[in-house]
């Protein structure tokens, strides 16, 4: 998670910063306090506020109350009085003492009432207006006391007149002070009573202030505890899950309170631990600079706009300029002006095809540069991606090798290999040429001297004939000779086509059977191994026994007992060997070179027949094998041709 | 025996004389009609023209032959329906693999190589001559009978 360092243009951007910072630099003993202080001071406030009205609200009421007590206690005492003079009246009418009744109630409780009346003054604070009906409320019951000793006494009712308009008059007083009170006591409660009802309104708003106050301050405290602490402590510890995991930090801020410190030292143990491997890693960068340097090949690279980056020596050899020349340059510089265009688009697009992350990979190609001389040459180049840690690519590399000397090797062994197919289609013609226009002539030689002796053999003479038959017997040898000769060249150009299992020593069998059919008189003992096998081509191993066993038949002609092996042996360097052995004429070891080289004879014609291609076709078709072939001997004393196989079945 | 006459195709003058010479000493009496190169034996069979022409009891075909090649030669007879059924020997020095293989491939009726001993020769020619004239039962006179 990145802190973004809210950088507003408002005016008041730059306070809001500076509280931020303050308060990310608290230490997170102090945040917390804060978070949990902010809740409780308002409720503190709301609280109080509520209390000091409450007390108020309570003193007016009071204040009411005591209002109300001095009105009844006043109405009580002027009641008590009515009563009293209702009484002394009627019995002073009657002159029947149970009239008296109401007013001996009335003056028992006057005390009362009059106690009753002094205390709500004293509480409503109006003791003078108090004394003033206390002392009426006495005079009234005193002059109604001696209307009551006279009605008592037998005064006539007549001259109780003055007594009772004076006790009337008395009354009418204590009326009107009572009134008095009442009124004033009632103009006192009234504005209590407004002041009451809009205390209550306000303790009301109060309550609902408080209670928004509250949610409000509960809120800011969760805010500031979300970006003062819970935000940072979860980027620190997302910090410490890339360490453990060995991937690149996030930059945090770092105020300096203990968060501050936690996340300041996470990146500071990233920072520590990557120096360590970038030590670690120091003598294998070294290393990988030797290799740049001491290499043949030209390592240049370049960074993603084409600016060349860095230059090896074997750069500053081959394109012949000194590092501190190209570095800096485009790396253009060392195009060759015909494929600059050509090249700039391999680069580009090399770039393109690696701008992706998942596509890394090189290419390489062939094409020419130029030196600073001016002068330019064949290389091999090699691009790559130059990526950073996060796998981004910024730049590449370039491995480029000389490959004038691949060049002209290539050039060279293009013109050989041209040369060769050349010489194999001449070789081709030729022998068709030789297999048809070399034998006509000797058809026409032979054919004619027949005829000659044939139609005018009268005519020729003894002498003629003979000429005619050497014509003759000539011209048959060269056509066997032709025929040899073809059929080594085919040889030559035959593959490998069938090549089975086979039983070598059956096909000896049959040969040497051929070969005493051919010559019945003849007496050869033949000694054939049995049960030698090998993969050969049928037709072409048929030859090469053919051969060899012809071969010891013919040379052992002059012997009497003729004794032709075949077999198997093991030897020293080339494993087992087959080999067929005779004890005919032999060879001289001196020209064991020329055995094996067509048309080289150790033997003249009139001694043993034959053209010489016989051991050159078989060494031919052995070597065709896989094998080679080598023979042993002495003059008179016989011969081994050895060879070996070693081909492989085909399905 | 068959009185149809024998083609050679052969520009060897040499050899002509030899075959000739074989034939005649081994009483094949047929007459023999000579093309010495591919394009005049193909004039014998597709005359510019267009006039009828009668056509050959066995054709002796050299391969290696200036101008059309025998090869050719024996293609454009085998494409024609009035000339595709005649007998023709391939009749040359070339012991090729390749030369026999297409050889039959065209449609050849047999292939033989010249031997170079005249003995050889004679007796080859012959043979062939006895073979395919007096021997084989020549399609040709069916064609013709049915044109």
């Amino acid at each position: 998670m990145r802190w973004r360092n809210a950088t507003s243009a408002s005016p008041a951007g730059g306070d809001r910063r500076w509280l931020h910072r303050w308060w990310l630099d608290r230490s997170v003993r102090t945040k917390g306090l804060i978070v949990v202080a902010i809740p409780l001071i308002a409720l503190a406030a709301v609280t109080s506020a509520g209390l000091v009205l409450g007390h108020s609200e309570h003193h007016q009421r009071r204040i009411s109350i005591d209002a109300t007590n001095l009105t009844n206690a006043a109405d009580h005492v002027l009641l008590n009085a009515l009563n009293a003079e209702t009484g002394v009246r009627g019995y002073a009418v009657t002159r029947d003492p149970v009239f008296l009744q109401p007013y001996t109630m009335a003056h028992s409780r006057l005390g009362a009432e009059q106690a009753a009346l002094r205390s709500a003054a004293i509480a409503a604070g109006a003791s003078r207006p108090q004394r003033i009906v206390t002392a009426t409320a006495s005079q009234v019951f005193a002059e109604l006391t001696r209307l009551r000793s006279a009605v008592g006494s037998g005064v006539p009712v007549r001259a109780l007149a003055p007594a009772l308009l004076r006790e009337k008059s008395t009354m009418d007083r204590l009326r009107r002070q009572v009134a008095s009170l009442t009124s004033s006591a009632v103009s006192l409660a009234l504005p209590r009573r407004v002041q009451i009802a809009r205390l209550e309104s306000v303790i009301e708003i109060l309550d609902i202030a408080g209670l928004v106050l509250g949610l409000l301050a509960g809120l800011a405290g969760m805010a500031l505890f979300t970006s003062g602490i819970s935000r940072r402590v979860t980027a620190a510890a997302a910090n410490a899950d890339r360490l453990g995991e060995g991937l690149p930090l996030e930059p945090v801020e770092r105020p300096s309170d203990d968060l501050g410190r936690l996340g300041d030292s996470i990146v500071r143990a990233g920072g520590l631990i990557a120096g360590r491997a970038a030590q670690r890693d120091r003598p294998q960068l070294a290393l990988l600079g030797a290799i740049v340097d001491s290499s043949d090949d030209a390592i240049v690279s370049s960074s993603i706009d084409g600016q060349i980056t860095s230059w090896n020596p074997a750069a500053e050899r081959i394109y012949g300029y000194l590092a501190a020349e190209a570095i800096g340059k485009d790396a253009t510089l060392v195009l060759d002006d015909q494929l600059h265009r050509e090249e700039t688009e391999i680069l580009s697009s090399f770039v393109a095809s690696q701008s992706g992350n998942g596509s890394n990979g090189s290419k390489q190609h062939e094409t020419v540069h130029r030196r600073k001389d001016g002068s330019t040459f064949p290389v091999s180049v090699m691009l790559s991606a130059i990526r950073d840690d996060d796998e981004v690519l910024i730049g590449t590399s370039a491995i480029a090798r000389d490959i004038t000397e691949q060049f002209r090797a290539g050039a060279e062994l293009r013109s050989r290999m041209d040369d060769l197919e050349r010489a194999n289609q001449n070789l081709e013609t030729f022998t068709y040429s030789v297999s048809h226009d070399l034998r006509a002539p000797l058809r026409s030689l032979a054919g004619f001297s027949a005829a000659l002796v044939e139609d005018c053999g009268a005519s020729l003479g003894e002498d003629g004939r003979e000429y005619a038959g050497r014509i003759q017997g000539a011209s048959g040898r060269m056509a066997e000779l032709i025929e040899d000769l073809l059929h080594l060249s085919r040889l030559w150009r035959t593959e490998l086509a069938d090549v089975k299992m086979m039983d070598l020593s059956a096909e000896v069998a049959d040969i040497a059977a051929d070969l005493q059919r051919g010559a019945p008189d003849r007496r050869v003992r033949f000694t054939i191994q049995d049960g030698v096998r090998a993969p050969a081509d049928r037709v072409l191993i048929r030859a090469v026994l053919e051969n060899l066993l012809g071969n010891a038949w013919k040379f052992t002609s002059a012997r009497d007992e003729a004794l032709i092996e075949f077999g198997t042996t093991a030897t020293e360097d080339a494993g087992l060997c087959y080999y067929v052995r005779d004890n005919g004429a032999g060879f001289d070891p001196a020209y064991i070179d020329k055995l094996f080289t067509p048309f080289e004879r150790l033997h003249s014609v009139s001694e043993f027949a034959g053209t010489g291609v016989g051991l050159a076709s078989v060494r031919q078709i052995v070597e065709r094998h896989g094998g080679h072939v080598w023979a042993e001997g002495a003059v008179g004393e016989g011969a081994t041709f050895y060879f070996t196989l070693d081909a492989k079945e085909m399905s | 025996m068959t009185t149809r006459d024998i083609l050679l195709v052969e520009d060897n003058t040499d050899d002509e004389v030899l075959t000739l010479r074989a034939l005649k000493k081994n009483n094949i009496i047929n007459k023999v009609n000579v093309a010495r190169d591919g394009a005049e034996a193909l004039a014998l069979f597709f005359p510019d023209d267009g006039a009828d022409v009668e056509l050959p009891g066995l054709i002796l075909l050299d391969l290696k032959l200036p101008k059309v090649d025998g090869m050719e030669v024996l293609r454009k007879i085998r494409a024609d329906q009035r000339t595709r059924l005649i007998p023709v020997v391939v009749l040359t020095s070339s012991r090729e693999q390749e030369d026999v293989i297409d050889s039959y491939q065209c449609g050849a009726n047999g292939y033989v190589r010249k031997p170079v001993q005249f003995g050889e020769f004679s007796e080859t020619v012959s043979a062939l001559g006895v073979y395919w004239l007096l021997l084989n039962e020549s399609p040709v006179e069916y064609i013709l009978a049915s044109d």
